[in-house]
């Protein structure tokens, strides 16, 4: 074997409950590299990390060696101790224990707790990665791109050799991504190996130097950055050749479906008037924190803003939860699938039919068959996997997650639709699904408010752009005047 | 200071309960404000305070055990059959003897959740019927009771005298002399568990392993903390804190009967939730359900006082709950009138 390595699995393969989603991976870790594992939602990414953290065990025949020494039994503790830290894909805090703890947990292991050493060490390490935080505030107060971040500065104290971050940069605003990719250019120089996992393939081609490959549990594929261009990519990946066409709509928009008059909540925004028409996508975009996610939750009755109205189909809207929003056409995929979303635990039938099942009635009573083929519609059209609708959601990998949460939206009809960051963890393929199907429903006269961070889709997709910044819309342009760098210059950085 | 309000907002109301139903039932009933009575409440508590560190450990792990009062009577016979035998002459053997039985019983308990992942109220509801099965079937229902000698005086020891120098304090109480500090051995023991519960859940390593583990077990299984060692120590802590409760409260009452200690877990979770620790796990606070059990206990002596028919004191716990789970709710709501969706969707 190559002795160089840092890291290297042979034949390690992982069964669950009969079904193989990884065969036989070989995959090799230099000290000092970036290498991007890509691949489809449930592909197995994920999958093989957890087996290299010792988190799963794999099944019986494969070998892990760590710097050339053969691992038999990995586990969790003795992978940390051998200095592999992985970031989860899911955020994998204690939201109860102050950042400073999280950043620290395991590192020391004095019987009585040396609050200064770890509070200072944490606070080092956040001011060496250029983060402003109270690390005595307990995790659960800050937000998701911030927790992402912690969980970096805890891969970082650790001094690790390996570094995983599964999709790090899913709650990311950009600014904060220009400083992961600092972070990691500069571990990289200290002779750290990173494996990097992301959907979003200009991450890939910024920060990777090998590309590994994975297909329906199978490595395709490792080879140098160099020897990939985006479209060889994609289709590796997916197995077949796909076709970006922009989505936008034809010039015929209706009548004005949807529109806000002057909706303030503060300090979440102020003075928020657009409308918005049938069969129209709109895009909300704006860094992280300009106030988006708040202004759809008041759309559709989470929070109650102070002043301002909103109008449906020329009437006034009046939502006093949710309950009632869906019922009057108002639907909403939350930002965060697992704690805003998910039914964790239920199967993925139960979660896709949660918000419709009126429509599951057979004489008053909840009837399983109607609820399945509801299920197995979306499965087929939007292609959930695997095609198993009693599986848990929690062991769908996170774009097949996410897939079931548009479907259960899907199928409450809605009149408004408004989808936050609705492709975060998504795979290419899927994303191109998603895209088509939310334009195939403003065909059918649907009104999309699309909030997405990541620009590329906000373009692709959208017919008309809202930047907002600090709680106000500060820009409102139709897509075919806009660049990138317009928006970027005129509404997100001020 | 507004930061200290904001994190200590529940024991900051508990306090100012209690001080106003402190107020009402003092107008009714001057007595209710003398040192004797205050004295009194603690002593009277200190079983229930004592047990109520440990109930807050296990919740604190995202765990129940409601098998705490059968524990308290298994022990509680242990420590009258060695306080008999030894003629109440070793009474740290008897305490040591039913601390050791407690702690038996709670490391098995901890032992089945952990390892079958059973739901901790499944196993506890078993094992809290084949302990109360068990200790009948052995005393046929029969109490041990003649306790005598030091171990009968050890719960109500004065170990320090009242102040009574001058004559200020002279005219004040009465001639008793200011009794801040002459409290029964109980309440010292009482107090003595609660700096060792803070120390060991705020300050070693393992303490706050524990709470990781109460705070995202999953989390905590991918940093390779053990679920099991987190289990066995809070569960074996409770048994432990059960057998020293029962002790006392055998030297108290100098006699231990199978069937104490019935209904004891509900008063303990009471006491817990009122004092803020939180059913999902890995939130604590040992001021909070200090003041869950002296909430409980004020309402109790202020009934008894006020000659209320006993009936009221369940009621009123009752209400108490849900006014101080409810006031939390409260806390955590939006300006907005409703709860918003907060990113990580924790509960505050
Ligand atoms: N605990 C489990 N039980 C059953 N199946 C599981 C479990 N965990 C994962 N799987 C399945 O294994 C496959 C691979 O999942 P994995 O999470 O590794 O995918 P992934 O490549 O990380 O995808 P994504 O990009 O969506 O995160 C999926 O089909 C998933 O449903
Ligand atoms: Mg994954």
């Amino acid at each position: 074997m190559q002795s160089n390595a840092v890291l290297e699995t042979k034949k390690i393969s992982k069964t669950y409950s009969g079904i193989r989603v990884l065969h036989d991976i070989d995959f090799s870790l230099m000290p000092g590299e970036v290498h991007a594992l890509v691949g489809e939602n449930g592909a197995g990414k994920s999958t093989l990390i957890k087996i290299i953290a010792g988190v799963e065990a794999p099944d019986d025949g494969g070998e892990l060696y760590f710097q050339g020494k053969r691992i038999p039994h990995m586990t969790a503790a003795k992978s940390i101790h051998l200095g592999i830290s992985v970031i989860y894909q899911d955020v994998s805090l204690f939201p109860n224990l102050s950042i400073a703890e999280n950043i620290c947990k395991g590192l020391y292991h004095d019987a009585f707790v040396n609050w200064k050493k770890i509070n200072g060490k944490a606070k080092e390490i956040l001011d060496e990665m250029g983060v402003q935080m109270d690390v005595q505030q307990k995790l659960r107060e800050i937000s998701i791109g911030k927790r992402q971040l912690v969980a970096i500065a805890r891969a970082i104290t650790f001094e690790s050799k390996v570094i995983v971050m599964d999709e790090p940069t899913a709650a990311l605003s950009s600014s904060e991504v220009e400083m992961l990719y600092n972070i990691i250019r500069t571990l990289r120089g200290k002779g750290v190996a990173i494996v990097y996992i992301s959907h979003k393939l200009d991450e890939i081609f910024t920060v990777a130097d090998r590309i590994t490959v994975l297909r329906d549990g199978e490595r395709i594929e490792t080879a140098p950055v160099s020897e990939f261009d985006q479209t060889k990519l994609i289709n590796m990946m997916v197995g077949r050749e796909l076709r970006f066409v922009p989505m936008h709509n034809h010039g015929d928009t209706g009548e004005v479906l949807f529109e806000v008059r002057g909706l303030t909540q503060e300090p979440a925004f102020r003075d928020i008037s657009f409308a918005c028409r049938r069969g129209e996508i709109v895009g909300l975009t704006g860094l992280v924190g300009a106030g988006r996610s708040e202004l759809a939750q008041a759309i559709f009755g989470l929070t109650h803003p102070q002043s301002g109205e909103m109008l449906l189909q020329g009437a006034p809207l009046k939502v006093k939860d949710a309950n009632d929003a869906i019922r009057k056409g108002v639907c909403y995929l939350p930002e965060d699938r697992r704690s805003q979303g998910l039914f964790q635990g239920h199967s993925m039938t139960r979660n896709i039919t949660a918000v419709t099942l009126g429509k599951q009635l057979k004489r008053g009573l909840i009837n399983a068959g109607l609820e399945l083929k509801t299920a197995e519609k979306y499965i087929r059209e939007i292609s959930i996997r695997p095609n198993l609708p009693h599986i848990n959601v929690e062991s769908l990998s996170g774009g097949n997650q996410q897939k079931a949460l548009i479907a259960r939206w899907l199928n409450a009809d809605p009149k408004l639709l408004i989808v936050d960051e609705p492709t975060s963890g998504v795979d290419v393929g899927a994303k191109l699904e998603i895209h088509k199907l939310l334009r195939s429903l403003a065909e059918q006269g649907v009104c999309v408010i699309l909030i997405s961070s990541d620009l590329s889709e906000v373009f692709a997709l959208s017919d008309r752009i809202l930047v907002m910044r600090q709680g106000r819309i500060v820009n409102e342009v139709a897509v075919g005047e806009a660049t990138q760098e317009g928006i970027l210059q005129k509404g997100l950085l001020g | 200071m507004r930061k200290i309000l904001r994190e200590k907002a529940r024991e900051l109301i508990l306090i100012g309960v209690i001080i106003v139903i402190g107020i009402i039932v003092t107008f009714i009933m001057p007595a209710f404000f003398s040192q004797l009575n205050i004295i009194n409440v603690l002593y009277s508590n200190a079983v229930f305070g004592i047990m109520a560190m440990g109930m807050m450990l296990i919740i604190t792990t995202g765990n129940i055990d409601v098998s705490v009062g059968a524990q308290y009577a298994v022990s509680g016979m242990v420590v009258a059959l060695v306080a008999r035998a030894t003629g109440g002459e070793q009474p740290l053997l008897a305490i040591l003897a039913g601390m050791g039985t407690g702690m038996a019983l709670g490391l098995m308990n901890g032992l089945i959740v952990a390892k079958l992942s059973i739901p901790a109220i499944v196993v506890t509801l078993g094992t809290l019927n084949i302990m109360r099965g068990t200790l009948n079937l052995i005393t046929s229902g029969n109490w041990i009771d003649g306790l005598t000698g030091p171990f009968a005086k050890f719960a109500n020891l004065r170990l320090l005298k009242p102040i009574n120098g001058l004559g200020v304090i002279h005219a004040i109480t009465g001639g008793k002399g200011l009794m801040v500090f002459a409290l029964p051995l109980a309440v010292y023991i009482w107090i003595l568990v609660m700096v060792v519960t803070y120390i060991f859940l705020y300050r070693t390593g393992v303490g706050r392993d524990i709470l990781a583990v109460g705070g995202n077990k999953e989390a905590a299984r991918r940093v390779g903390l053990s679920q099991t060692k987190a289990y066995l120590l809070a569960f074996g802590y409770m048994g432990m804190l059960a057998g020293l409760a029962s002790a006392i409260a055998a030297s108290k009452i100098k006699i231990a009967q199978p069937s104490n200690g019935t209904g004891y877990e509900m008063k303990l979770i009471a006491a817990c939730v009122i004092g803020g620790t939180e059913f999902s796990g890995g939130v604590a606070s040992i001021l909070g359900t200090l003041l869950g059990v002296l909430l409980l206990g004020v309402i109790d002596n202020g009934l008894v006082l006020t000659k209320v028919p006993a009936y009221w004191q369940e009621l009123a716990t009752g209400v108490i709950i849900i006014l101080a789970v409810g006031s939390s709710a409260f806390r955590t709501m939006k300006p907005g009138g409703r709860r918003a969706i907060k990113s990580g969707g924790d509960r505050k």
